[in-house]
């Protein structure tokens, strides 16, 4: 039996769907503890992301198990699913796109050192970001007014792809046909973010480390995307008694 | 009884006898604890990971004459030299602790056939972690 997912990573406070595939139908649908924290319909599996994202990696991820009806010995199979900003979202895509493992792409400036040996690797950063909108909406949501902050950002992306062998030089292109894939178009769509289909830079980095000489490549990509956070709104609701005072 | 006297044995007379100072340094070494900082990459971001390490070594300061050979600007950093045994394999600017201290690897020397390895080892005495 194996678990279905239109896509491996998704931005908090949005839903996917997870479907249960071979078998026995129907599925259960359930959320391992200890993770993101987010919640998934047992009978539906419409998954729900988490509010907010965790500033600790290992609460990034979600596990989805998924068990089916079989008699006496029920199958049980397993997905994953990871919680991602927006950068993370294009680290996910090069990954997926790449056919990369876990620990080759990774966020710059982390004082990660590559290891030792001749895998392709890639670091994504922020080169720079320029806001272009700021707003603050008031709303009800569940019969509870909030307050809605949101912002919008056009930010440059630096990709760096590096290897000690020729893997970097020969697939650096893949990195641009990533951003074009159907995959990126789908990630964008879920997630409501852009992501430039040509890049603003492409620069041969290539130098000397220590006794190798690795290739690098640095590409800019552009990429617009919204960031928002909700919050409640202050209120008074408890009032002294009203007296008034006149001049006699 | 016969004792044998290396000095009767001539070089030329034994040939590949690589001097293995692994006993000698065992007795020279003490037991040592060093927490290693491992990295791994979960979600696109690095997660550190405090590793505990019990190996046999011996941590020294080093010498004025040492101190006196680097280069000026880092003559002014505090430079242990640690001597452990083989299976203790750390990398170059990796971060240890020993008792509550960061140290960070600044060179490896591979001595390995003779039985020891020799790092040199700086204070991270600012604190700027792995």
């Amino acid at each position: 039996m194996i678990v279905l997912q239109n896509v491996t990573a998704i931005r908090n406070n949005l839903k996917t769907i997870f479907k249960g595939s071979g078998g026995t139908a129907p599925y259960s649908y359930a959320v391992a503890p200890n993770g993101a924290g987010g919640t998934i319909d047992p009978v539906t599996g419409v998954y729900s992301a988490p509010q907010s994202l965790s500033d600790d990696p290992s609460k990034a991820i979600d596990t989805i198990i998924v068990t089916d009806s079989t008699p006496v010995t029920p199958v049980v199979a397993q997905a994953i699913i990871s919680i991602l900003d927006p950068l993370g979202l294009i680290c996910d895509i090069i990954q997926s796109e790449l056919g990369l493992a876990d620990d080759q792409v990774f966020l710059w400036d982390q004082k990660f050192t590559l290891p030792n040996d001749s895998r392709l690797y890639v670091a994504v950063s922020v080169v720079s970001c320029k806001p272009f909108g700021n707003k603050v909406e008031h709303v009800d949501i569940a019969g509870t007014f909030k307050e809605v902050q949101s912002t919008n950002f056009y930010a440059i992306l630096g990709i760096d792809i590096c290897s000690r062998s020729t893997s970097a030089l020969y697939r650096k292109e893949e990195v641009i046909m990533a951003m074009r894939s159907d995959y990126a178009q789908s990630q964008q769509e879920v997630n409501s973010f852009k992501v430039a289909t040509l890049p603003t830079g492409f620069v041969n980095l290539s130098n000397m480390e220590g006794p190798a000489i690795p290739y690098r490549f640095n590409i800019s990509v552009p990429i617009q995307y919204a960031v928002s956070k909700i919050k409640g709104v202050p209120y008074f609701d408890t009032f002294d008694n009203v007296g008034i005072t006149t001049n006699t | 009884m016969k004792f044998s006297n290396g000095k009767n044995t001539l070089l030329k007379d034994s040939p590949g006898t690589l001097p293995d100072v692994s006993l000698a340094m065992l007795n020279w070494f003490q037991k040592i604890t060093f927490i290693r900082i491992v990295k791994t990459v979960v979600a696109h971001r690095v997660v550190e990971t405090p590793t505990p390490v019990t190996f046999e070594g011996v941590m020294q300061p080093f010498s004025a004459k040492q101190i006196e050979m680097k280069p000026e600007g880092q003559r002014a950093w505090k430079w242990w030299k640690l001597h452990a045994q083989p299976s203790f394999i750390v990398d170059v600017d990796e971060v240890v602790t020993y008792k509550g201290q960061n140290y960070r690897v600044k060179a490896q020397n591979d001595y390995a056939e003779y039985g020891y390895l020799e790092y040199d080892l700086i204070e991270d005495y600012i604190g700027s972690g792995p």
